[in-house]
């Protein structure tokens, strides 16, 4: 429970921002150059994590798949405006975040905590780390069910917190591109994530004391 | 800030964030090795990361988004579709160069359908005009003064058409003012200046009448009862809406008007 990883493995993973960016202006010439395929290009390398961040504001996963598409209509539809100096990928995550809001201000203006999934694909989830279910090994579904108060907590932050969390969350985002989908600095990003941990170690603390005893918090 | 000093909630998330410079980074991670409670911290902000990972059916994206691109790209075909009409206008509809090109065959038809009626009824045939015996003094005397404007039976008999001509030039206005008149109508649906301009039209102004009468002589779609558009359309233009070739519209719309400078 308390196997702590190498000081050395806790530093941020240095996303490849620059090698992903000279692939995205790579085919952003292409595509602007009347090759679709540029495009395609486009759709296939942020599909997954643009819909990774979608399903976790949206938590359905049709309405999510809906609404990445829309992502990257925008995307088509603004291929005049895009510069190949910009972040697509930031761009992307950008106008996802602004769809979702907008989604869920017109079809769910009451939702407000992570538990009311309609999803059956998140029931399935909570209920494997709610119930007592099939037979699992201890710590795993011990993990599970502290996963769950923490996504509690999470849920219950205010929305630049949570966004910034579920954004960190993900993988290959870095700090600079975190801070350009949020429209702010890399500092504001870092002090609005030490404002969310601060809540959430608070709120979380016999969870914490659970996972790591008494000793270690 | 010595070497040992415990690191701050804040330092600690400046530094699993790497957002420290690297000495202050360096410090930290010196401190973490005797320092417990905040390896303890950093671990649970890894959890916290975890658990939003965890939530997601990661395994199941393959599936989820198989088929992706392909609605992405029926998706902006659609909005293509719709959006086609809302953005054409009559006047770029007449600039358009098939439409243009349309209007060209559309002359060059008629002048080959003229001039083949031209050569099948060939000299006009001569009428013998009687007259009655006993009228001869009821003839008129010749006007023996200067000839204006005369036009002798002879001309005029050479001038007069067949009924075949007569026949294709009234079947072609037909379907001319019913393109026209669905012309018109096209215009207002999609509330092109045109069609606002030909709206607004007063109706005792000549072209205000002559579109009215234009409009008028095709029946109109009555809006309350839904029917079919080819029952509201005379059968020209019904021809015309079935075959949906706005060229075909304008081709005949060009007929009437090179008709018109021919005659």
């Amino acid at each position: 429970m308390n196997a702590m990883p190498a000081a050395a493995s806790y530093m941020i993973d240095p996303a490849p921002v620059e090698v992903e960016s000279s692939a995205d202006a790579l085919s952003l010439r292409r595509w602007q150059h009347g090759d679709v395929r540029g495009y395609n290009e486009l759709v296939k390398r942020y599909e997954k994590p643009l819909f990774a961040f979608i399903l976790r504001i949206i938590r359905d996963t049709h309405d999510s798949q809906d609404l990445l598409q829309e992502s990257f209509i925008r995307l088509y539809q603004n291929q005049d405006k895009l510069r190949e100096d910009k972040n697509i990928k930031s761009w992307l995550f950008m106008t996802a975040h602004n769809i979702c809001i907008d989604f869920l201000r017109k079809n769910k203006p009451g939702r407000v905590t992570a538990m009311d999934h309609q999803d059956p694909l998140f029931q399935v989830l909570i209920e494997t780390e709610t119930s007592e279910g099939p037979p699992q090994p201890d710590e795993q579904l011990h993990k599970k069910r502290m996963y769950h108060r923490i996504l509690e907590a999470i849920e219950n932050l205010p929305s630049q917190q949570r966004l910034a969390m579920t954004l960190r969350s993900l993988k290959g985002l870095s700090i600079k591109e975190i801070a350009e989908i949020m429209d702010c600095s890399e500092k504001t990003v870092g002090t609005t994530l030490f404002a969310a941990r601060k809540k959430l170690v608070a709120a979380l603390r016999p969870v914490l004391v659970e996972m790591y005893g008494e000793n270690g918090l | 800030m010595t070497e040992n000093r415990k690191p701050t909630l804040e330092e600690l998330s400046l530094f699993y964030d790497g957002l420290l410079d690297e000495e202050e980074a360096r410090r930290v991670a010196a401190s973490l090795e005797e320092n417990e409670p905040s390896r303890c911290l950093l671990a649970a902000f890894g959890d916290f990361d975890a658990a939003l990972r965890h939530n997601l059916p990661e395994d199941q994206f393959d599936s989820l988004l198989r088929d992706n691109l392909k609605h992405i790209q029926e998706r902006l075909a659609g909005q293509e579709r719709r959006a086609r009409p809302r953005t054409a206008s009559v006047w770029g509809w007449f600039l358009n160069p098939w439409n243009l090109a349309a209007g060209f065959a559309g002359i060059l038809i008629l002048f080959c359908v003229f001039s083949l009626f031209e050569q099948q009824s060939g000299v006009a045939p001569q009428i013998a005009v009687q007259i009655p015996s006993g009228m001869d003094g009821m003839i008129p005397e010749a006007d023996t003064g200067p000839v204006t404007n005369h036009v002798s039976l002879a001309e005029m008999k050479d001038a007069a058409l067949t009924e075949a001509q007569k026949g294709a030039i009234l079947a072609l206005a037909s379907l001319a003012r019913s393109a026209l008149s669905t012309g018109f109508e096209y215009a207002k649906e999609t509330a092109s200046p045109l069609g606002k301009t030909l709206e607004s039209l007063p109706e005792t102004s000549e072209l205000g009448l002559a579109v009215s009468a234009i409009r008028s002589s095709v029946p109109q779609p009555a809006e309350s009862v839904p029917e079919s558009p080819e029952s509201t359309l005379n059968p020209a233009s019904a021809t015309i809406a079935r075959t949906g070739t706005r060229q075909l519209a304008l081709g005949l719309g060009t007929t009437l008007l090179s008709m018109i400078c021919v005659f």
